[in-house]
């Protein structure tokens, strides 16, 4: 039986460790459309990551247990992991982070407090399109 | 500096003495030299030394042989051991033929360091430049001797020359003597030693000056260092030494990069040698391994000192111990991060959560709940802006303000920068134009710098101009500067508030209250400036308009060389500090 109607429908994982915060993107991206997973650390994010393969993640870098470079380094260790496309969404300004964040690959490196949530949205679909 | 270990020369006019001492003997007959001789490579090999005896026609290898046989028991036992050596001249000062400095120098250090490596405690040896007969070879043998005296502090060395007295004229004399710290002269039938007087009176000044320099460095903590004008370590560097636990051996040329931080040796060696070859001053940080092996942060500085004839003749520097300030500076900005991204979390949950409601709440509801929530969204924007400025400010205010050095085209810049304000400029109907220099090119600067003084000067233009307003940015070439002119039609900055806006908080009366801000903006954007050396200057009239100007050099500027003048008190000697 075909699925079109559940392939048009993209996947995204929002590693996140504030509650209020990863709440309000959910809402915000399942009313947009997306089906969303949300993990609240590096480690919870990786294991989710691997087990579902989401079309996009969304990442914070200050996370519990395991921070968002050391996830994501961890990521692109993956044959699977190499290639899906992460945003970075954070509230550190840190240059040196940010740096580093580009140098292992990111689409982009979005600062929360400068952000609406409808632009996030836009910048997700811009990047799954 | 001369090495505190002390020898014994076997002659009893003398007694000990510290290694690296250079002394010499006026003989007349064969038992003078032999009288001498003997005793002194006695004393050398009873303490393990190893000795070289460099014969002459006056007194052969064969008579020399003879003479330390008879005057020191068990002696075929060193010779068997190797533990001395006898040859003529001709197979040490005259090798190839003729007399050739450097090569019989050399050939000194490497029986020294083969002596070493042997296990010997040091090397003592004697010369006699009875082969000389020509004022040239005098001359070149005299300029040998005053070489010795260069480099034989740095080594375990006993050097004793012995002159004949009848070959020697008044004036020869004197040029022996001076290059002499110890004179050996028969006079009345007893040896006296005539130690050279104008030698210690210089040896005294030095030691002094020397003895005051170590002692402004061990007060400051600071390791100091020197090297020739080729930027390579000659003279002892002990106070290095002494934090790296290093010899003189793996210092001396550019052994000392040895105990850099191997992630830290190929920027130091490239920042080191365009300042000896440009001559200016040096200064960079770097790790060193401290003798127990742990390596410290140091800021390194240098200059050249010079002669009278302004050539440069050595370089003196110092390096300061900054782990503390290194680890201070990590630790604020270390406070920032945190505390910029703990203070911006809750702000962001604040803003998303309104919009999310404004989106879904307020459909149904009365105009005043689309009211409330706007102002809570402004109130909840000045707040972010605000933070991000304090934050700003705090990170220029405690010295960790990270300026991204990378080439940038500034028109490039600009164009961003305007998209930002593309939308308000519309909304307001505001005429924009943008007035560039088109043979402006990408160049290397502080690319964060250049985007927040646009943007801090733009928003103010956009901000403070009434609808239907008109401003002008122009960026241009000028004088080998960069020129960045923002003008505005907007509301002017009353003349005493002029010199004022550039402070920290301060808003001017006329737009206090009517107009929003945090008050930052132009502080950061001024020192930002000052910091790029740079200048901003504001020309404006009340209700007509305003005019910043930035000019920005595209280089930045060289430091200047500071190097220290040499006064000489005592002839062809220096004194230093």
């Amino acid at each position: 039986m075909s699925n079109t109607k559940t392939d048009n429908v993209k996947t995204i994982l929002i590693i996140e460790d504030e509650s209020d915060l990863l709440d309000l993107l959910q809402d915000k991206f399942i009313t947009s459309g997306f089906k969303v997973i949300g993990a609240g650390s590096g480690e919870e994010g990786i294991r989710h990551a691997l087990k579902n393969k989401p079309n996009l993640i969304l990442l914070d870098i200050i996370l519990p247990k395991m921070d968002g470079i050391t996830m994501l380094k961890k990521l692109r260790q993956d044959r699977w992991g190499k290639g899906v496309p992460v945003i970075i969404l954070s509230n550190l300004s840190d240059q040196n982070k940010i740096s580093e964040a580009m140098k292992i690959g990111v689409y982009d490196f979005l600062v929360k407090s400068n952000i609406k949530l409808t632009d996030v949205v836009t910048q997700v679909r811009q990047v799954l399109d | 500096m001369k090495n505190t270990d002390l020898c014994q020369t076997g002659i009893e006019i003398i007694g000990d003495v510290s290694w690296g001492t250079h002394f010499c003997q006026f003989y007349q007959t064969k038992t003078d030299l032999i009288g001498t001789l003997v005793p002194y490579f006695r004393a050398g090999l009873d303490n393990n030394e190893f000795c070289v005896w460099v014969t002459s026609d006056f007194l052969n290898t064969e008579e020399a042989i003879a003479a330390l046989q008879k005057g020191i028991p068990n002696f075929s036992k060193y010779l068997k051991k190797k533990q001395i050596e006898i040859f003529p001249h001709t197979q040490w000062y005259l090798k190839g033929g003729k007399f050739e400095m450097k090569q019989v120098l050399r050939d000194w250090v490497n029986k020294h360091d083969q002596a070493l490596k042997k296990g010997f405690a040091g090397t003592r040896v004697s010369g006699n430049p009875f082969w000389i007969d020509n004022k040239k070879d005098w001359d070149d043998f005299a300029k040998y001797e005053a070489e010795i005296n260069k480099v034989i502090d740095n080594y375990k060395l006993l050097v004793l020359c012995t002159y004949s007295l009848d070959k020697c004229n008044s004036s020869e004399i004197i040029d022996v003597v001076s290059n002499h710290e110890l004179a050996l002269i028969k006079q009345a039938g007893k040896w006296q030693n005539i130690q050279s007087v104008g030698y210690k009176k210089i040896e005294q000044s030095l030691r002094q000056s020397e003895g005051r320099f170590r002692s402004y460095i061990e007060l400051t903590g600071q390791l100091g260092w020197t090297t020739n004008t080729k930027g390579e370590v000659e003279e002892d560097i002990p106070s290095w030494r002494k934090y790296t636990g290093q010899s003189y051996e793996e210092v001396k040329g550019t052994g000392w990069t040895e105990a850099l931080h191997p992630a830290d040796v190929k920027h130091t060696l490239a920042v080191w040698n365009k300042a000896v070859r440009t001559k200016s001053a040096y200064e960079t940080e770097y790790r060193i391994r401290r003798y127990d092996g742990v390596y410290f942060h140091f800021l390194v500085r240098g200059i050249p000192v010079m002669n009278e004839n302004g050539d440069i003749q050595e370089w003196v520097g110092t390096c300061v111990d900054i782990t503390n300030r290194k680890e201070m500076e990590r630790v604020k900005s270390e406070f920032i991060s945190i505390a910029s991204h703990q203070l911006r979390t809750p702000l962001s949950a604040i803003s998303w959560a309104v919009e999310s409601l404004s989106e879904i709440e307020c459909k149904n509801r009365s105009a005043n709940c689309k009211k409330y929530l706007e102002q809570v969204d402004n109130q909840t924007k000045k707040m972010i802006k605000l933070t991000e400025n304090m934050l700003d400010v705090t990170k220029m205010e405690l010295g960790v303000f990270s300026f991204k050095y990378e080439e940038i085209n500034p028109l490039k810049v600009a164009l961003k920068v305007i998209e930002d304000y593309k939308d308000q400029i519309k909304n307001k109907k505001i005429k924009f134009k943008f007035i560039k220099d088109t043979d402006i090119q990408p160049y290397k600067t502080y690319s964060n710098a250049i985007v927040t003084i646009l943007s801090n000067l733009l928003s103010n233009a956009v901000k403070f101009t009434p609808i239907g307003g008109r401003i002008i940015l122009r960026i241009a070439k000028k004088n080998s500067q960069l020129l960045i002119e923002v003008s505005d039609s907007g509301v002017g900055i009353p003349k005493s508030a002029q010199a004022k806006i550039f402070q920290k908080a301060y808003r001017a009366t006329n737009v206090k209250s009517q107009f929003e801000g945090t008050g930052f903006g132009l502080y950061i954007t001024k020192t930002m400036i000052d910091r790029m050396g740079g200048e901003i200057i504001v020309k404006s009239v009340r209700r007509k308009g305003t005019t910043f100007r930035v000019i920005l050099p595209f280089k930045q500027e060289e430091r200047k060389i500071q190097a220290v003048k040499l006064t000489s008190n005592l002839t062809g000697m220096t004194a230093i500090i």
